[in-house]
């Protein structure tokens, strides 16, 4: 495989690649050094996926392990980052934050309170659209544990904007 | 769409029982400006979908990273280098388990010499057991000095056709 091939292959998978990546870390620059790590692992392991022909699949896994190792090692060095630093910060960018609107935002915020196995699975049905299948190769779990995880997700997001409704939370 | 079918879909959804393509359906309707007042509470969540799905990879990064791995495959293919270091690894072994064969077989023979030597403190034993030795080096001196005698006949057969 060329390296023209292969940009061929990554540009489709790119900006979700990213996106997980960015859910998993929560910021920009980490999800960047990320993605850039996947790329040169996918590059020097093309052999590998190619027998399968699944590089989406695989590389979804791949940025899921580096993104929970970098997350990890992030957590053990807590200790010197400066005080009020947000760790947990899913915003992109100052302009994107301005351009959602507070509802949305409430969203975003009722996400990041789910367990990061429910959270995981639903953002990538209901964001990136994958199968149960795919879902199940990307997280490593078996089928019936995604509807399980999806299903307890969406129950309590849906409780959540209900009560958000009716108590003006 | 209408407020039924709507209903529908998300009965689905939030059983978990609907497709994707049901799912794209619903995204299209909160994210649209038909959005009965019923359906009002839930539209931020396909709202928040629809956005977080246009996030992007900035193209700096991804340019940075494809001249990164053009740099790095116009360098020898790490595979070779990775045969060398295999290929060194087996010649060391090699070396090492023929220098261990060499210092145990010069280490049998040496004490193969060894076992030769023998202490004898009583001097009866002693003397015959040197007799015993000397006996053996003159037979086979005799045996020697036989061989050489052949030899010399032959020898002196020959010049004697000589001349």
């Amino acid at each position: 495989m060329s390296l023209k091939d292969f940009k061929h292959k990554i540009l489709p998978i790119k900006d979700q690649l990213y996106r997980f990546s960015l859910r998993i870390v929560g910021n920009v620059a980490e999800a960047e050094d990320v993605v850039q790590e996947v790329f040169i692992k996918l590059w020097n392991g093309r052999g590998e996926w190619e027998k399968y022909n699944n590089i989406e699949a695989w590389s979804m896994r791949l940025t899921k392990n580096l993104s929970i190792d970098k997350l990890r090692s992030k957590h053990n060095k807590v200790g010197i980052l400066p005080e009020g630093f947000d760790l947990t910060s899913t915003a992109a960018t100052p302009h994107r934050q301005t351009e959602l609107n507070d509802t949305v935002n409430k969203v975003h915020q009722l996400m990041k309170s789910l367990p990061e196995k429910q959270r995981l699975v639903m953002q990538l049905r209901d964001i990136e659209e994958k199968s149960y299948q795919e879902i199940a190769e990307i997280m490593d779990i078996p089928i019936n544990q995604v509807k399980v995880n999806l299903f307890r997700a969406r129950k309590q997001i849906r409780e959540q904007l209900i009560n958000t409704e009716s108590y003006g939370l | 769409m209408d407020y039924k079918k709507i209903n529908q879909l998300l009965e689905k959804y939030w059983e978990g029982e609907s497709t994707v393509q049901e799912e794209q359906q619903l995204k299209a309707y909160f994210n649209s400006d038909q959005v009965v007042k019923e359906h009002q509470e839930y539209a931020p969540l396909f709202q928040y979908f629809k956005s977080e799905k246009e996030q992007q990879l900035r193209t700096e990064v991804l340019e940075a990273s494809f001249q990164q791995l053009e740099k790095d495959s116009q360098k020898p293919v790490a595979k070779t280098r990775q045969l060398y270091t295999y290929f060194s690894r087996a010649a060391a072994v090699l070396l090492l388990l023929a220098a261990s064969f060499q210092v145990y077989q010069y280490q049998s023979v040496v004490e193969q010499k060894r076992a030769v030597y023998v202490e004898i403190d009583d001097t009866e034993e002693a003397y015959l057991k040197a007799k015993e030795a000397l006996l053996l080096v003159s037979k086979k001196l005799n045996k020697g000095k036989r061989k050489a005698n052949n030899n010399i006949k032959k020898v002196e057969k020959v010049t004697d056709i000589i001349k």
